[in-house]
């Protein structure tokens, strides 16, 4: 297949297969290291302490939250809605991505997948906490009982929210799996110890490679692909229904589903960073995360974050312009209001400072994207903020106008939250290939800079000899 | 590489489609005279015509932008069709700018929020006296029965030709000055951004960035083709991207602008969005045609089902995307269920239940039912049949968003208004194909023109 | 099961397997497996594989999530237990769309996967016959299916087409 001269390579240090098999092998085999027995120490007692909390919450109930009768809602579906944002890029990266074929999803996508997974079970501890009586949680699935029967009300996004969530989680699990499965073969076929083959055969389900199996793959991979798309959009969407479907000033606007995507594809992409970058350092992996993938998902952080950019500017003129006194006053008072550092905060991380990526030395940079990625994880968490504490604070009868501050519980638990998620996210790189390794494979004839880019061994395309050319076109500097 | 041809604009092209705009203006001018269509209808399909075709044109520019942007390979083959097509864009400002120019000069009553006596909390009974007279027996005054639902009285007076100055007359004064009975709070509110000036102004600004972006592209298209030069590609990536930043914010605006303020109270914050959605859907639609009635032609041979493929594809997964927007501001307004913002919906659904429930149809259910299969997506015929109702349809969209909004009481769709649209297509099609006969079909030069050639999915 | 062998060649290169794929069947050949670490683009037209029909049955699966969580929740909603929510109608067919989408795609995804499992004969302690422990890693395989009667000549002639190919090493293993 031709690949146009003026193409990056994706693969750098003229692999070969084998090499691949263990440069990205190698860490699930080698004996921990120090670093990562530190880390695991770290985030785990980061989770513990989270778990505590949760237990203090569910043991005397959310009153050890900074609630009010006016705010019930704040710290725990910003959380909810931030870690479900996450989870987004993952699905992103390897559904949509692949549809429209871009091959340097295949450096990030596998990680990116387990992200999803993770961010997803972060998030789905909120709602069930905010119960209150987690043990009747159960009472949220339609199921035939003794009360009349009274069912779960299906007009309402809340149960929606239940039923996008569970099968997000499922269907991303099993995309994730399914790609796993031929990798855990190669994790097995290289094992050394009988043990290992034993467990890592359980865990690849006794995966052969042959064609037909490979082509059952593609198949499903692409379906699984082609529903991801639109179930991803529909996630998130059904959290923005949460907030739309309301008569709020500041939450019922049409706008709010593609705009909620956009934010979670822009905040998902800081975290695949966030991660990526880490990964890449502590694993070697520089030769299959090149600084052109971290050109392309800042690429990608430009696009969801004027995505987003636009949207606040849509809805802060559609206030103004709806003339419409109690719209008006919930975009006031969200700029200028007791919570106007939130408004601000959100503004200058989400929608200044992706712009900085247009300067391709900084989407070139690694330290740069690793700072801005943090940015724009906080300012995304800020976002949710903003729309939800900011729009409940004060009502429409001014005497139940409140203002609301965490707890330490509700701050431990994110924190934990947080704690978990990084957990998970080593144990993770640990036991598995963190990169999609039969699919990497899969590009390095077409991105693999033996083959393409400037320091290809043979350019099989004589037509353009010029090709070098193209390459200070596109590299300015 | 082979295939350098140029596309043959000949005469019977010319004969055929400046027959469809003869047909089409023939259809016009026998609704305009026969009385079918009042002055304020004319106005109303020009203004849908003109929004719709060159939102098609403008769609071609972001297809060549956000491809170039992008790095697609596969498109390469294929991007002479939307260059051709941008060739309309500077004849679908003009009549984007003839028509709201008409509401500024006065020779027309699209934009309600024109009316300066309308945001006038104080007039004197002169003033009152004469602008009641005007719209007794003037043309039937614009987006009455909008303000009605709030200042339900005084409007429905109104419509009746019936004078009101019986209320009005007790608060004269010594100053001279009443209370004007017309007076609409919001619209006065919304002066600072709906008024005449700050409105062509804006108008003008997007259509020159558009035209000018367009122009660059186009011309940058050529020259790396004449030349060979490298140089070309990039600075169409530099412009490429200028026009996307452009686009993102002069989308919204221009819907905003053209389409919603038609009716000046209701706001939704999505409607940007699915305008260009609604657009974009049919601009790919009329590549897919224009490829296919090239290929069928013997040109350009080298592109094949690969790339209709791609740009099946397309047309299924935005159309799905434009259900989505559909729903997601049909439903939030209808589980809202806020009188302010249901009226819009309400309206369409009464006097135009079947196009209402049609538009969803055909371009949700057909796109998605016929185009998922792999084998339909390459099937020319297939393609023709799903391109072409999507893009009748999408215009219909658009024939819903403006007409209920300016043209009171139900307007069905009938020769007049399918004369209005032939007629834009015939300029539509001579403009793009004389465009398409200028230049090479295959740009040779371009960087990706071999990964396009050898696309295979 | 006695006397069931197999014979296979390993490759190093996916476009040397695409062309000696192509060459081994020419010679008339029939193959009896191709194994590869990562899917072959254009592998299966080579070794004439019909095309899976695993994606129609993901349609099915889908439009039968689709069917459910509408007669369900019409079901529940109308007839079973009718309750006005907010003044909508019993009937309210809007506010239903996200959870019969999330069906659809949840009965798609779920049945495809487990049916594609089941194709695949992939589970939890499923344990196939390995040939060689390259094949998951960097090389390619080959491999035809003889048992205790093939004669040495036929040996030879598989052998040959797959030296002859490209393969750079050659096998031979019982199955049991």
């Amino acid at each position: 297949m031709f690949v146009s001269p003026i193409r990056e390579p994706l693969i750098q240090g003229h692999k070969t297969y084998a090499q691949m098999s263990d440069d990205i092998i190698g860490p699930v085999e080698a004996k921990p290291t120090k670093t990562w027995m530190l880390a695991v120490t770290c985030t785990a007692l980061l989770a513990i302490t989270g778990f505590v909390m949760i237990g203090l919450t569910i043991t005397y109930g959310i009153g050890l939250w900074g609630l009010n009768k006016t705010i019930g809602w704040a710290w725990d579906i910003t959380n909810f809605v931030w870690w479900i944002g996450i989870g987004h890029a993952g699905t992103l990266i390897s559904a949509i991505l692949l549809i429209f074929r871009q091959k340097w999803r295949t450096g990030v996508n596998r990680s990116a997948e387990a992200m999803t997974i993770f961010a997803v079970m972060c998030a789905g501890l909120f709602p069930l906490i905010h119960m209150g009586r987690i043990w009747l949680a159960f009472f949220i699935f339609p199921y035939p009982n003794t009360r009349g029967p009274v069912w779960s009300n299906f007009n309402s996004p809340l149960l929606w929210d239940v039923f996008a969530i569970s099968t997000y989680f499922t269907v991303s699990l099993l995309f994730w799996y399914v790609g796993l499965i031929p990798d855990l073969a190669t994790v097995r076929d290289r094992a050394k110890t009988a043990f290992r083959k034993k467990i890592y055969n359980v865990f690849s389900f006794g995966w052969t490679g042959t064609a037909k199996q490979w082509q059952r793959f593609e198949s499903l991979s692409l379906v699984l692909a082609g529903l991801s798309t639109p179930l991803v959009l529909s996630v998130h969407t059904i959290v923005s229904f949460d907030f739309a479907t309301s008569v709020i000033p500041g939450w019922h606007t049409t706008i709010f589903p593609p705009y909620f995507v956009a934010g979670a594809i822009f905040s998902g992409f800081a975290m695949v960073l966030t991660l990526m970058l880490v990964v890449r350092k502590i694993f070697h992996l520089e030769d299959y995360i090149t600084l052109s993938h971290i050109e392309s998902m800042n690429k990608i952080i430009i696009l969801t974050g004027s995505i987003v950019g636009v949207a606040y500017i849509t809805e802060l003129f559609t206030a103004w312009y709806s003339q419409n006194q109690y719209e008006q006053y919930a975009f006031i008072n969200r700029s200028m209001g007791p919570y106007a550092w939130s408004y601000w905060g959100m503004m200058t991380c989400n929608v200044i400072s992706p712009q900085l990526f247009w300067f391709r030395k900084l989407r070139r940079s690694v330290v740069f994207t690793f700072f801005m990625s943090i940015v724009i994880n906080i300012g995304m968490w800020f976002e949710r903020f903003v729309i939800i504490v900011t729009s409940l604070h004060r009502d429409y009868i001014v005497s139940s106008w409140s203002y609301y501050t965490p707890t330490y519980v509700e701050v431990f638990i994110y924190l934990g939250t947080i704690g978990f998620f990084m957990t998970l996210f080593l144990i993770f790189a640990k036991v598995a290939p963190v990169i999609a390794l039969a699919e990497v494979k899969s590009i390095l004839k077409s991105a693999g800079d033996q083959y393409i880019g400037e320091h290809a061994a043979h350019a099989h395309h004589t037509e353009d000899a010029g090709h070098g050319h193209y390459e200070t076109l596109i590299k300015p500097q | 590489m082979s295939s350098t041809t140029k596309f043959d604009f000949t005469s019977t092209h010319k004969r055929n489609f400046i027959i469809l705009f003869v047909i089409g203006m023939m259809a016009v001018l026998t609704g305009v005279f026969t009385g079918q269509a009042d002055a304020q209808k004319t106005w109303a399909n020009l203004l849908v015509n003109a929004v719709f075709f060159t939102g098609l044109s403008a769609l071609a520019v972001f297809f060549l932008a956000a491809h170039q942007i992008a790095f697609a390979g596969w498109h390469a083959l294929v991007k002479r069709v939307p260059e051709a097509m941008t060739s309309f864009l500077w004849i679908g400002a003009i009549c984007i700018l003839v028509v709201t120019g008409g509401t500024i000069g006065n020779y027309n009553n699209l934009y309600h929020w024109s009316d300066t006596f309308l945001i006038k909390e104080k007039v004197t009974m002169a003033e009152l006296e004469a602008y009641e007279k005007e719209h007794a027996h003037g043309h039937e005054m614009e987006g009455d029965h909008e303000s009605g639902e709030h200042h339900g009285e005084e409007h429905s007076m109104l419509s009746n030709g019936t004078v009101v100055l019986a209320s009005a007359g007790s608060e004269g004064g010594e100053s001279g000055m009443i209370d004007n009975p017309y007076y609409d709070e919001i619209l006065d509110g919304k002066s600072a951004y709906l008024n005449d000036a700050f409105f062509m102004t804006r108008t003008i600004i997007y259509l020159v960035l558009w035209v000018f972006i367009g122009y660059q592209l186009r011309r940058f298209s050529i020259k790396e083709e004449e030349t060979g030069e490298k140089m070309w590609f990039q600075k169409t990536r530099t412009w490429a991207a200028v026009f996307l930043v452009v686009w993102a914010v002069s989308s919204s605006m221009m819907a905003w602008d053209w389409v919603m303020s038609l009716d000046p109270h209701w706001y939704s914050t999505l409607f940007g969005w699915y305008n260009f959605i609604s657009l974009w859907v049919a601009s790919l639609s009329v590549v897919i045609l224009l490829i296919i009635y090239l290929k069928r032609n013997g040109y350009m041979p080298q592109t094949n089902e690969n790339h209709l493929h791609d740009l099946g594809k397309y047309i299924f997964g935005f159309s799905v995307f434009w259900t989505y927007l559909w729903f997601s501001q049909f439903m939030l307004i209808w589980y809202g269920n806020i009188p302010e913002e249901t009226a819009w919906f309400l309206e369409r659904k009464r006097e135009y239940n079947f196009l209402f429930g049609a538009n969803l149809a055909v371009n949700f259910l057909v796109p998605f039912l016929v185009l998922m299969r792999r084998d339909a997506k390459r099937n020319f015929t297939v393609l023709t049949v799903v391109a072409s109702l999507l893009i009748v349809f999408h215009w219909v969209d658009f024939y819903l968003m403006i007409i209920p909004s300016t043209v009171h009481g139900a307007a069905p769709i009938g020769y007049f208004e399918i004369g209005m649209a032939l007629a834009f297509a015939g300029v539509f099609l001579y403009s793009t194909f004389r465009a398409l006969s200028k230049v090479s079909l295959v740009p040779q030069h371009n960087p990706f023109i071999q990964e396009s050639i050898e696309h295979h999915i | 099961m006695s006397g069931k062998k197999v014979l296979f060649g390993l490759f190093d290169d996916e476009h040397v397997l695409l062309d000696a794929v192509k060459g081994v069947r020419a010679e008339g050949f029939k193959i009896t497996e191709v194994m590869t670490p990562f899917p072959v683009h254009g592998l299966d037209e080579a070794m004439g594989l019909r095309m899976t029909k695993l994606h129609s049955a993901g349609f099915l699966f889908g439009a039968t999530g689709t069917l459910t969580a509408l007669g369900f929740i019409t079901w529940i909603s109308t007839v079973n237990y009718p309750i006005n929510y907010g003044g909508k109608p019993y009937f309210s067919l809007p506010a239903w769309i996200p959870i019969t989408f999330e069906l659809t795609v949840l009965f798609a995804a779920v049945g495809m996967t487990l049916t594609y499992l089941y194709l695949n004969r992939l589970a939890p302690g499923i344990k196939h016959r390995i040939l060689d422990e390259r094949i998951t890693s960097h090389m390619f395989a080959m491999s035809f299916e003889i048992d205790a009667d093939t004669s040495d000549a036929r040996k030879a002639e598989i052998r040959k087409a797959l030296e002859a190919n490209g393969a750079v090493e050659i096998h031979e293993q019982d199955l049991d």
